[in-house]
């Protein structure tokens, strides 16, 4: 770094950072931690690096990049995406990456075994299907794919080639959420489960910034039918499918009322949406997701005769009825004012360990990890290893149907019954 | 902020424990997208760099560093070369890895508590910038002694403004004031009307007004001082910045401003001001170009001015941080 960049903003973007003497002056030690690092991780040694690519870098796909470059025993070696700038951010995070504007071409790429695909929805299914093809394992974005058809043609290309294809359904790993299913469904905390409310309630257009109009359709993709299916795509469906795997079962019928009717700005996708979910057993699941309000932000909530749980990829929380017996290990689990009523907080794993007072816990409580993390940790675990990852193809149909069917319901004005056929691959 | 000109929208949004704003012309379309742009940047610099969240690359570093390489993310990486090398500049009088000292005197969230002075010399063999190995290519961090902490404070407030701010310029906004927690404050280009954003220092003993008004174009100036943040113990005071060299508070009264194009920089060079006074500061910037260091005493009174040599062709009007 020359002088006067240690004042400028330059260190940000150099790309030789580091290189050559500077770093050394200045009193840094500099050492090749490579080999350390080989020797000191058990097995890695051993282990080939996975060689991955990834396509589509916009925000959340450089978000899915800053992870993947993080996990052990993997090298992103491709960044590929139509947008030029986004493309160069790319490479920021992954110097050694070369660059594609054609993702084709990345998959002809016979070194490279996983791909992450992270770009607009209406893609998701040709290129994760071409990527299998062309014998790449797959970690897709969710939501799976823009319409049911192409999320079975997904299924059905990886039940046929064998790979991993794993959705971004990071809920599905998040220790909170794995540690408050358990609590839900094996201690059954809230006694019988009735009613489901959730929400994800924002306050904001949801746009993103253009520098130049003709990019509008380009970078604001979310905003119009033809690439995107709104809100119960972009972010009901991470709580959709939570609510189908919280409570074991799918929809039976839907209801739903959505409109453009605040931000008319020429999107058109809803800016607000309600949905009534009916589950089997009489079990009614509210759901709403808005776009200027943003009280309470984001939850779950499993309503029971003898409990309330309240789920967040951050925290949960365990009100429990006056009317119930007190838990066993209540007493010793951590407590929590919310809103002026005494709640039990999930601390991932402890306290199904004061009850058994055994110490040994399935779910390992970790938070030291993102989710997104965790996720790619895991895709790249599967590709080793042939695992079943938590997101499976099977699962996120299940979601992509669930939430398509609402948008489907608002926009017909009807009720819609949901029948087996539909979730089948 | 002060001095506002007609025609500006504000954002306020809430991270690394303060309240963080954004000044954007009104006439620029998409403010509030762009805005969004720049506050995520501060929600990455945070979720990289906080001690507070444990899934921080910082937070696993001080975990894991003195036993295994850690992988990080390469903003974290850049950061950090950043402010070893700042640290390198101030003769270790700013120092990112002197956490050890941060939390034995109880300043790391905490109130504060006066240690023996045995516990300090323990921590001072755990504290500094050359016990932090950066391995480039490999993307790892690694501590070069067990006890060793990261401490971002006085560098992650600025390293945030700098994303951000990179963030509005490539969506193209001209023009944009941020500051974080109002103890640092960058400036994108000059306030809508084309002039200079002037920003204000407001020192507590001077409630009935401003100490000093500077003024910014594309630069970044952050203020410390010990009063704001201090424990007393047997009638004696001792404030928030500590000496990474010495592990002690710093006992100087009074206030500095540093000012340069990076946020980043300027807030590691107000604290590591604090610590060398005007005489350290003087050698530490002599020859670096444009940044400077103003003094002031308790009162808020102008003592002196550090640093802001003009580069070699430039005179010091054309100088991109001016009076």
């Amino acid at each position: 770094m020359s002088r006067s960049d240690l004042f400028s903003r330059e260190y940000l973007t150099r790309r030789d950072f580091l290189k050559g003497s500077a770093a050394a002056a200045a009193g840094v030690a500099v050492f090749g931690a490579r080999r350390a690092q080989a020797e000191e991780t058990a097995g890695s040694a051993t282990e080939e690096p996975i060689r991955a690519g990834i396509i589509g870098t916009g925000a959340q796909g450089t978000f899915l990049l800053s992870n993947a470059v993080k996990v052990p025993g993997v090298e992103i070696v491709a960044c590929c995406d139509i947008y030029e700038p986004h493309l160069e951010k790319s490479l920021i995070l992954a110097p050694d990456a070369e660059p594609y504007q054609d993702y084709r071409r990345l998959l002809d790429r016979r070194d490279i075994q996983a791909v992450i695909i992270a770009t607009p929805l209406h893609l998701h299914a040709q290129m994760s299907i071409d990527a299998m093809d062309a014998g790449k394992h797959v970690f897709c974005e969710k939501m799976m794919a823009y319409s049911i058809e192409q999320a079975k043609a997904m299924a059905r290309k990886q039940r046929e080639t064998g790979l991993v294809l794993q959705l971004g359904h990071q809920r599905r790993v998040n220790t909170t959420y794995r540690h408050a299913y358990r609590l839900l469904n094996v201690d059954r905390v809230c006694g019988r489960v009735t009613q489901v409310r959730a929400q994800w309630h924002r306050n904001g257009s949801w746009r993103r910034a253009v520098p130049d109009a003709s990019l509008e359709k380009q970078l604001n993709w979310r905003l119009y039918r033809e690439f995107s299916q709104g809100l119960m795509a972009e972010l009901g469906s991470h709580q959709i499918d939570a609510v189908n795997w919280f409570l074991n079962a799918l929809p039976v019928s839907v209801m739903a009322s959505g409109g453009i009717d605040y931000w008319k700005d020429g999107r058109t996708v809803y800016d607000n949406i309600s949905v009534i979910y009916e589950y089997p057993g009489g079990i009614r699941c509210t759901y709403t997701c808005i776009t200027t309000n943003e009280h309470e932000a984001y939850y779950e909530m499993y309503m029971g005769d003898e409990g309330t749980l309240v789920v967040t990829p951050e925290k949960g929380l365990l009100f429990r009825e006056p009317k119930a017996e007190q838990l066993v290990w209540a007493p010793m689990a951590h407590r929590d004012e919310s809103k002026g009523k005494e709640a039990i907080v999930l601390d991932a794993g402890a306290t199904r360990r004061a009850r058994e007072g055994t110490g040994q816990e399935e779910i390992k409580a970790d938070a030291s990890q993102d989710d997104y993390y965790v996720e790619l940790e895991q895709f790249f675990d599967s590709v080793r290893t042939g695992k079943k990852p938590a997101s499976d193809p099977e699962s996120a149909l299940q979601s992509c149907v669930t939430c398509l069917m609402a948008n489907h319901a608002a926009q017909t004005g009807r009720k819609i019954q949901f029948n087996e056929k539909m979730f089948q691959i | 902020m002060t001095g506002e000109p007609a025609g500006i929208l504000r954002f306020r949004r809430r991270a690394m424990g303060c309240i963080w704003e954004l000044a954007l012309g009104a006439d620029q379309p998409d403010a509030p997208a762009a805005a969004e742009a720049a506050f995520e940047q501060v929600a990455i610099a945070e979720r990289l760099l906080s001690i507070f969240l444990p899934s921080s690359d910082v937070s696993r570093i001080n975990r894991e560093g003195a036993s295994v390489p850690v992988k990080v993310s390469p903003l974290t990486l850049r950061a950090l070369a950043h402010a070893l090398e700042l640290s390198g500049l101030t003769r270790g009088a700013f120092d990112i890895a002197c956490g050890a000292l941060v939390r034995l005197w109880g300043f790391e969230g905490g109130e504060g508590r006066l240690p023996g002075q045995d516990e300090i010399a323990a921590a001072l063999k755990c504290s500094g910038s050359h016990y932090v190995a950066l391995d480039a290519a490999g993307g790892t961090v690694r501590l070069l002694r067990p006890g060793v902490r990261l401490n971002p404070g006085g560098y992650g407030k600025g390293f945030g403004l700098d994303l951000a701010l990179e963030a509005l310029r490539a969506g193209g906004t001209a023009s944009a004031l941020m500051h974080a927690g109002t103890s640092s404050v960058a400036a994108l280009g000059t306030d809508p009307c084309g002039r200079p954003w002037r920003v204000g220092i407001r020192i507590p003993c001077r409630d009935e007004g401003r100490a000093d008004e500077l003024e910014l174009q594309d630069g970044s100036l952050s203020v410390a001082g010990i009063a704001e943040q201090s424990f007393t113990r047997e009638g004696r005071r001792y404030g928030h910045v500590l000496d990474p060299r010495s592990g002690w508070p710093v006992e100087r009264e009074g206030w500095a401003a540093a000012l340069c194009e990076s946020a980043a920089a300027s807030d590691a060079l107000a604290t590591a001001a604090l610590v060398l006074g005007p005489e350290g500061m003087e050698r530490a910037l002599k020859g670096r170009g444009k940044a400077r260091v103003i003094f002031y005493d308790g009162l808020g009174r102008r003592l002196c001015e550090v640093g802001g040599e003009p580069e070699s062709g430039r005179s010091r009007t054309e100088s991109n941080v001016s009076q």
